[in-house]
């Protein structure tokens, strides 16, 4: 028998009518229990996203995010730069010396 | 989510773009020594803070100090050949091999005599601090480390 067929039964349910009153404040705590069911399944990564979401939400963090990784980008960059710029003065201060002392290279 | 991403994305952008520019600002002035037509005389100019008439004047010095000496190292490659030559022939240090073997020490030693007469002429072209700089550094250079008594003072070649 499939839900529904019974015929009677319908008549039974439909004629069913609930006069105790609700407890007082019945919706407000079952959406509450809903909420808390939700945030109990939700896993690290989720709650790290959905505060990431947040945090992001407010124009001012947004802003200084995007300020920290400029400044970082420049300092890397600026940092990198000096480096290299050190390495090319070693390889000419060496290429300056293999020319004028070159006879110290022969065999 | 999205918006996360959005600005995090323009973040990164805006973070390569700023990597970018500090790069090319630090490396600017190695950038214009490599593109100089001869490099290690531009390195030269601004480490020991030159202007254009030094420059100038060490370009000739140097340029003059180069042919002279390459044209010393082919005699002194043609007499290291001919005295390999000798040697192999004879198996043994006859006078003329002496012989051969003192030019090739004679040469060597008037290319040296060259070389520090080079660094002086450079030297007296630069400002006096900066041709007291430049000598002690070229010794330090050129000078084998046991004769000046310093580790520090070897050389140090470039890969």
């Amino acid at each position: 028998m499939k839900p529904g067929d019974d015929k009677a039964l319908n008549e039974a349910l439909s004629r069913w009518k609930v006069d105790s009153p609700l407890p007082p404040r019945f919706r407000e705590r079952v959406w509450g229990r809903i909420a808390e069911s939700e945030a109990s399944r939700t896993t690290p990564f989720g709650s790290l996203c959905a505060s990431l979401v947040s945090m992001f939400g407010r124009r001012s963090f947004a802003v200084s995010c995007i300020a920290i990784l400029v400044m970082m980008g420049l300092l890397v960059g600026l940092w990198h730069g000096h480096s290299q710029q050190r390495q090319v003065q070693a390889l000419l201060a060496g290429r300056y010396v293999q020319t004028v002392a070159s006879y110290q290279s022969l065999p | 989510m999205k918006r996360v991403l959005v600005i995090l994305t323009l973040g990164l952008t805006l973070a390569a773009a700023s990597y970018t520019g500090g790069f090319c600002f630090a490396m600017a002035p190695a950038r214009a020594e490599l593109c100089a037509p001869v490099p290690e005389l531009a390195w030269l100019s601004r480490e020991f803070k030159m202007d254009d008439e030094q420059v100038a004047r060490i370009r000739a010095l140097h340029e003059a100090y180069v042919t002279e000496s390459s044209q010393r190292c082919r005699q002194s490659t043609s007499k290291n050949a001919a005295l390999r030559e000798q040697i192999a022939k004879t198996g043994e240090i006859t006078p003329e091999i002496e012989k051969g073997m003192n030019e090739i020490a004679q040469l060597r030693a008037e290319c040296q005599k060259a070389m520090f007469r080079h660094f002086m002429a450079v030297s007296r072209a630069m400002p006096p601090e900066q041709g007291r700089r430049y000598l002690s550094w070229v010794l330090q250079q050129t000078i084998p480390c046991q004769l000046t008594g310093s580790n520090a003072a070897c050389p140090v070649m470039m890969k």
